[in-house]
């Protein structure tokens, strides 16, 4: 069963919305359409998510990851949710409500409906009130936290027939319905298809999955290189000299097959010559390059030339290299590149 | 192990207003980082001090209030153990960084919030200091988090990113905009924590960039390419510790990196140690080095970040190692010399990761193994 039928199914079975309580004199749902249509958002959602009186700074978790640690969904009744509230409730503080609606799990069929305490922020309440009043087919669900919170309700979003929504509670317009609404326009997906996932599906949804860094050319540097990754390398010193001119946004990098050693620039920010390190194969080659002004190694521009280095390469050595030709002033290109270099011993 | 994140910048005047009204006001981000301001990097006095939101010297209580116990459980033992953890910080000499006293009545006043679970905390820092975190959860990380980032941003702390430079995807403190869930599980400084307090805070000239730069908290923080490394607890340059290494050859190198997010500063910055031979028959050579590899931020996220920083948490690093100071080797002899580079400007980036290097041998006079080299107050440093 996808999801759309399970929410269908669940819209249809709480289609008869009363009017109960404050708040009947509201905007028709067919009201809040037309300004929707307007480009101005409906009523409901500042009316139920907005800040106290002089009480708006908190910072927290931003509002995809929030959505997406709810560990389970209950879909609140709401022809029978006014009579759990009508001892009321206070909108400054959580408390544990009996609530009557069904768990939600996507991909599954209803659970049956009953009643289920939960412990909730009194802000977040407000949305049942706004549910009614934004028509018929709307709806209001709860947002549970798992375990390591206790299961207290995390969020309580109302969606309208059409499938606007907002979420309910103290400064939920700003932390959480205008951050999701742009989230969600810019994935083209609607809140309603989110109801009932948890889990990695919802942050796939919410384009949080991490599908793993993607591997960028081996740079080998002690802090940032495995054991496995420098075996068998020296670390050597590379004393580097441009011709005086060498003058451009780019930077010269030196590199072996196993990865890329440091760069200098040739900005202008340092003098020459300079020495940098590099992790060498004693009997192999040593390569310099042309890089942009970041370095940027997924670019490399021009490969200058390499030398070969020594087989009985002493721990204490450094590679003296001289470079010649022409830098492009944009740092474009070397012409005609030469590297020549003698090795020396510290 | 990667960078850390933070951003530390100059405070525009709107920027200054907006902090004064509110230290941590959460923006709502879609994606999933939080966001950050700051602090000025190029002038020796604090710019946030209008704000009274630099104080390196606190004094807080507790609000009376009876939600600080749920489910039976007194939180502030944890808020308490976390805001105590600020005076682990050493500076260079190893005096503690910044101060924090718990008074029975005056003081920074901690209170405790009953709000929906997505807001945390929050500081504030001008109509009467003061700070509260969500009573509403029940882990002690949560509390040992907020209640420490709330507390340095009432030391000046801005927003960083979510990867510590030792601790890799342990977040640091500074770190918002992520679920609680990813707070690291245990009560003590990041090296970020460290290193952002000694930028923030230290008494030495310019900004400072590494943490543990003093050696007066053994190596913490410092790793090495080759020799022994070992902690000396007297006779450092300006305090007690130092390290003492025996490098084997001069292409070896002490190490530390964090990360800085600059966005569209333009800061200078340079490479800096104090050091002296262990011994007269040895002829020492050192020289620092500072070199960068240039983050880039995903996209902005709707949190809001000042001075052109995206989004510093998951940033990626592309680039190679490229030096940006550096002196020539300078001959050392057996008491404390400064040896540093000239500032140098980098090319902009949203951020750097910037390790500092010391490189350096002690060469025998009469032939033998190389000796041991004294280090002290090695770091980078910003303008």
């Amino acid at each position: 069963m996808s999801l759309s039928h399970v929410v269908l199914r669940a819209v249809g079975a709480i289609a008869v919305v009363g009017c109960l309580g404050a708040g009947c004199g509201g905007p028709s749902s067919d009201e809040m359409l037309t300004t929707e249509r307007a480009g101005e958002r409906a009523d409901f959602t500042a009316e139920v998510g907005a800040c106290p009186e002089g009480d708006e700074s908190a910072e927290g978790v931003a509002a995809a990851p929030f959505v997406a640690s709810v560990a389970e969904w209950f879909e609140i009744d709401l022809d029978n949710a006014s009579e759990s509230l009508a001892g009321g409730f206070d909108r400054s503080s959580t408390a544990t409500y009996r609530i009557p609606g069904s768990e939600l799990v996507a991909g599954q069929d209803s659970a049956a409906r009953h009643a289920r305490e939960i412990q909730i922020h009194g802000s977040l309440l407000e949305g049942i009130d706004a549910a009614r009043q934004a028509g018929p087919g709307s709806r209001a669900l709860i947002g549970l936290g798992g375990p390591d919170v206790d299961g207290q309700a995390l969020f309580l979003v109302v969606m309208n027939k059409s499938g606007e929504f907002a979420f309910a509670g103290h400064c939920q317009e700003r932390l959480l319905t205008d951050p999701m609404t742009t989230l969600l326009a810019s994935q083209g997906l609607s809140m309603i298809e989110l109801v009932g996932l948890t889990g990695s599906e919802l942050e796939a949804q919410l384009g949080l999955a991490t599908s793993g860094d993607t591997p960028g050319p081996a740079v080998l540097n002690p802090e940032f290189s495995s054991l496995q990754e420098l075996e068998g390398l020296t670390l050597v010193s590379v004393v580097i000299s441009p011709p005086d001119d060498w003058r451009a946004p780019a930077t010269l990098c030196t590199r072996i097959e196993r990865g890329w050693n440091d760069c200098m620039p040739l900005d202008g920010s340092i003098e020459f010559p300079q020495t940098v390190s590099a992790y060498v194969v004693p009997g192999g080659s040593l390569e310099f390059w042309l890089l942009d002004e970041a370095a940027n190694l997924m670019r490399p521009i021009q490969r200058l030339g390499s030398i070969e280095v020594a087989q009985d390469l002493q721990p204490s050595t450094s590679v003296v290299a001289s470079l010649r030709g022409r830098l492009a002033p944009d740092g474009g290109a070397v012409e005609a590149p030469v590297v020549q270099a003698e090795l020396a011993t510290l | 192990m990667a960078g850390i994140l933070r951003t530390r910048r100059r405070l525009s005047a709107r920027r200054r207003a907006r902090v004064a009204l509110s230290l941590a006001v959460m923006t709502g981000a879609a994606d999933g980082s939080l966001y950050t301001s700051t602090e000025s990097s190029a002038a020796p006095a604090y710019p946030q001090d209008p704000n009274n939101c630099n104080d390196s010297s606190i004094m807080w209580r507790f609000e009376t209030n009876s939600g600080w116990t749920k489910n039976g459980v007194d939180r502030r033992p944890w808020v308490r153990a976390a805001i105590n953890t600020l005076d682990d910080a050493r500076d260079y000499n190893g005096s503690p960084l910044v101060s924090v006293t718990e008074h029975a009545s005056i003081g920074v006043e901690v209170q405790v919030k009953d709000k929906p679970m997505n807001q945390y905390g929050s500081a504030e820092c001008v109509s009467g200091a003061s700070f509260w975190v969500n009573g509403n959860y029940t882990s002690s990380k949560f509390y040992w988090h907020v209640a420490r980032h709330e507390m340095m941003h009432l030391m000046g702390a801005e927003h960083g990113g979510n990867i510590d430079s030792k601790n890799g995807d342990n977040p640091p403190t500074m770190m918002t905009c992520k679920d609680w869930s990813t707070f690291r599980s245990v009560n003590t400084l990041a090296q970020d924590d460290a290193a952002y307090l000694n930028w923030l805070h230290s008494g030495r000239d310019y900004r400072q960039l590494h943490a543990n730069y003093g050696w007066e908290q053994g190596t913490s923080y410092w790793g090495k390419t080759a020799g022994a490394l070992s902690y000396k607890s007297s006779g450092g340059s300006l305090g007690p510790g130092y390290a003492a290494w025996q490098a084997p050859t001069g292409n070896d190198y002490l190490y530390q990196t964090v990360a800085v997010h600059t966005g569209d500063d333009n800061e200078s910055y340079r490479a800096i140690t104090a050091a002296k031979s262990l011994s007269p028959d040895y002829k020492t050579a050192v020289r620092p080095a500072l070199y960068r590899r240039n983050i880039a931020h995903q996209s902005s996220n709707s949190c809001e970040y000042a001075d052109g920083v995206g989004n510093p948490n998951d940033y990626s690093v592309t680039s190679g190692w490229v030096l940006v100071a550096q002196p020539s080797s300078t001959v050392v002899g057996t008491g404390w010399t400064g040896v540093q580079s000239a500032f140098s400007n980098p090319a902009n980036a949203m951020g750097y990761e910037m390790q500092v290097r010391i490189y350096g041998v002690a060469v025998p006079n009469s032939g033998g193994a190389t000796g041991y080299i004294g280090i002290d107050n090695s770091r980078g440093d910003g303008t």
